[in-house]
């Protein structure tokens, strides 16, 4: 818990001041307090010669003033002999504290012991000077053994403080190594928390900085890790730029789809337009096909009466022949029809055709029983009998003979039509396949009747129908169409001329 | 929670050293005085003891020594040490046993003081000592017996020693090693004593002692000084001879010189007291003596004797 606590950069920055502060104090005062140490034991050591050495000299003093006072006692020599037995009493009170060894123990003991025999000899009658001689003798008896032991007392004094001082020396080399690697230690920690603040800050504000610039530059493939546990205000501004990023991704996501929309709808509208365009120029020219047809059918009705009551049987037959033609011309354009009404049709335009070039056109219309109920665009099969009549044959002196075709390819359905006329050149025939290419994009209205037969079977069946056109020149001449097999059942939604 | 528990703990180290240093401070040390003097060449058993006992005490024995170095004249005089003693008012004393006259009056002067004092290096059973610890120089002259005889098959061993008054310390302890060593040859087949030699103290008057006594038994091979003066001469004509191998020489103490002629071959092995061991019993007595329990007064606690070869001395502890 404690470690994911929400701590600011300016507390961190606080932490680390205050640490630094605390360590630098530790190790300053460390190292101060241990250099008052050592040079407390030193004073102490050198204090301790200095006592021992002050001691010798006021012993010899006092010697010289009770000796001066066994002559001659004064009151002033006595007081000043107090006072140094109080300063030497006192002298070895202190080594003997401070120095834990048996010699200033008994140099202790024998100070005092000394002390006694000159309280005793200075407290004697001051009148009596041979009493006076024989105490002194007794002080000096003690005051000779301490001499004699002096080698001892300040061997054993040297000895202990200069072990004293050994020690000191050693320790003070050891604490001085522990001094420097702690202090090597503080150091090292500073400048590991150092690191450790500055990764924690810099690290993912730099990160933060790369991504912008990321997103600057237009990449919006960028990977941001939202921080779930946040700890100070870098992670606040990840997230909140996480955030930020998330939203202006979904925008754009938003944006884009809302412009393919848009266009898609444009190109769908201009689809549209352009359909509605094709479709009212189609118009307009069956509405030009379309002249009083009534008025032709009652011209031609007349006419077969005529030919009737005048005994003209050829003339009665191709009115007839013309007047159904011209009906289903009229009626069923536009309209879809049964490839056996087709046939029929063609059939009448034929007979038409044969009045008129008589015997130098022979036909051979093909429909196997199975084609007969296939749905198709009325009018398609005329345009292509026509190039064949009026391009196949126009000019040769030969009988052309035009052969029209259906039969059904698995699914399909392939209409043939095909003349041995004249033949296409191979430009023209070039012309006719480039122009078959282009044909969805084309209007060809007034263009060659193959296209534009193309174009209404690619509108009937939803583009799914292909179209070959092979000619060698002077031979022969073939187009064919496969298209989908339509029956009505599959065809409802279209009105079906079934006369 | 966390604080509190630590703040119990500090307080409660702080008292626990509050309290040990009080219980260390109340305890009084107990006081204990020898003496040494200094003779060139001469390793002081007394002081090799005292070195041996700062060495051994604990601080927890709560024992202290004072070892005076004194002049000749001041050491000779026991009544000099036995009063330094009462005027430190020390709590026991450690002292080289003698046997002098006035000795005893010395001595009493200390039980009457009240201060018990341990003999070393030197015996003195009358003086009411509170206990002696030292080497058994009977024992010792048996070991010296033993080195000999697995020497050589045949052992033929002349004794040599230096003039000494009859009955003092040093007299008795030459008996004993004697003594030990001629009843170990008893037990021993292949020792056989053919003759005895005392020597001049001096050197130089020594040697010509010696030679005379090595040529009237030129089959010893074996030679047992009773002190290390008849050892150093013993030595001396060996070396001038050359006939260390042939020769096997026994001696005791280790001053300097039979030192130098260990490492020149001279002597072969001396027995010395072990003062490690004494420096330990020393101190368990004064440690008896500290508890006041328990106290066996007038004991005698044998030490044994070391044996040092040129080995030993090439490597030392």
């Amino acid at each position: 818990m404690g470690k994911n606590k929400f701590i600011s950069i300016k507390t961190r920055f606080l932490y680390f001041s205050v640490y630094l502060t605390a360590g630098l104090i530790f190790s300053f005062l460390t190292t101060q307090i241990m250099m008052q140490y050592f040079v407390s034991c030193s004073n102490r050591i050198l204090n301790n010669y200095e006592e021992f050495s002050e001691y010798w000299n006021e012993l010899d003093e006092l010697d010289q003033i009770l000796f001066e006072y066994a002559q001659t006692p004064t009151s002033a020599g006595k007081k000043e002999s107090k006072e140094l037995l109080i300063s030497i009493q006192r002298r070895t009170e202190i080594l003997d504290s401070r120095i834990p060894d048996p010699f200033m123990r008994d140099l202790k003991i024998i100070t005092e012991k000394y002390a006694e025999s000159c309280e005793n000899f200075l407290e004697k009658e001051q009148e009596n000077v041979e009493k006076l001689v024989t105490e002194y003798q007794i002080t000096e008896q003690y005051k000779n053994i301490m001499k004699s032991l002096y080698s001892n007392f300040y061997e054993a004094l040297d000895s202990y403080l200069n072990e004293q001082m050994r020690f000191l020396e050693s320790l003070r080399s050891h604490v001085n190594v522990v001094v420097i690697l702690s202090e090597f230690g503080i150091v090292l920690y500073f400048l590991w928390h150092v690191k450790r603040l500055a990764k924690k800050i810099t690290v993912p504000v730099q990160d933060l900085t790369d991504q912008a610039k990321e997103i600057i530059a237009g990449n919006s493939d960028i990977e941001m890790r939202y921080v779930q546990t946040v700890t100070d205000e870098i992670g606040i501004l990840n997230n909140v730029f996480y955030q930020m990023v998330e939203t202006n991704n979904r925008n754009f996501e938003q944006i884009k789809k809302q412009s393919d929309l848009e266009k898609n709808l444009a190109q769908t509208k201009l689809e549209y337009v352009n359909l509605q365009a094709k479709l009212d120029r189609i118009r307009l020219r069956l509405l030009q096909s379309r002249v009083n047809p009534h008025f032709m059918f009652n011209t031609l009705n007349i006419i077969a009466g005529l030919a009737v009551e005048e005994d003209a049987e050829r003339t009665t037959k191709i009115t007839v022949k013309t007047a159904k033609y011209l009906r289903y011309s009229l009626v069923s354009l536009d309209k879809t029809v049964k490839l056996k009404q087709e046939f029929d049709n063609i059939r009448d335009y034929i007979d038409i055709q044969k009045e008129r070039f008589g015997e130098r056109i022979r036909a051979q219309l093909e429909l196997p029983g199975e084609c007969e109920e296939a749905l198709i665009p009325s009018m398609i099969l005329q345009p292509l009998c026509e190039n064949s009549l009026m391009h196949g044959m126009a000019n040769l002196m030969r009988t052309t003979t035009v052969s029209i075709t259906a039969r059904t390819q698995g699914e399909k359905i392939v209409l043939c039509v095909e003349d041995d006329g004249l033949g296409m050149s191979q430009e023209v025939l070039e012309e006719v396949k480039e122009r078959l290419r282009t044909a969805e994009d084309y209007d060809d209205t007034q263009g060659i009747g193959i296209v534009n037969t193309y174009q209404r079977l690619q509108m009937f069946f939803e583009k799914k129908v292909e179209c070959a056109v092979e000619s060698q020149p002077g031979v022969w001449t073939a187009v064919t169409f496969e298209m989908p097999f339509w029956k009505v059942s599959e065809k409802k939604d279209e009105s079906i001329d079934c006369r | 929670m966390r604080q509190k528990k630590w703040k119990m703990m500090i307080l409660g180290l702080v008292i626990c050293v509050l309290t040990g240093c009080g219980q260390v401070q109340q305890e009084e040390s107990m006081r204990c005085i020898t003496f040494y003097r200094s003779i060139k060449g001469v390793n002081s058993v007394i002081l090799s003891v005292a070195k041996n006992i700062e060495k051994q005490l604990k601080k927890q024995d709560q024992i202290w020594i004072s070892t005076y170095e004194l002049p000749d004249e001041s050491y000779l005089s026991l009544d000099y040490k036995v009063d330094m003693a009462i005027l430190l008012e020390m709590d026991a004393v450690i002292l080289n046993g003698t046997k002098s006259d006035g000795d005893q009056e010395a001595y009493q002067k200390l039980k009457d003081a009240g201060i018990p004092f341990i003999l070393v290096d030197g015996d003195n059973e009358e003086s009411g000592r509170y206990a002696y610890i030292g080497t058994d120089n009977v024992q010792a002259g048996c070991e010296a017996a033993k080195a000999a005889a697995e020497q050589f098959e045949k052992c033929t061993v002349g004794i040599l020693s230096a003039p000494v008054q009859e009955g003092n310390r040093t007299s008795r302890s030459r008996d004993q090693r004697r003594e030990g060593f001629l009843k170990e040859s008893e037990e021993q087949d292949n020792i056989s004593v053919v003759g005895e030699c005392v020597c001049p103290n001096q050197l130089l008057e020594a040697i010509p002692v010696m030679r005379e006594f090595l040529d009237e038994y030129p089959e010893m091979n074996v030679l047992f000084c009773l002190d290390s003066a008849s050892g150093i001469a013993a030595a001396k004509v060996i070396e001038e001879r050359g006939i260390q191998e042939e020769m096997y020489v026994i001696c005791f103490d280790l001053p300097v010189q039979v030192e130098e002629e260990i490492q020149n071959g001279g002597i072969d092995v001396t027995l010395l007291q072990d003062t490690e061991k004494t420096a330990e019993a020393c101190i368990q007595v004064l440690k008896e003596l500290k508890e006041g329990e328990n106290l066996n007064e007038g004991q005698k606690i044998s030490v044994e004797c070391r044996m040092i070869t040129k080995e030993d001395l090439e490597q030392p502890e």
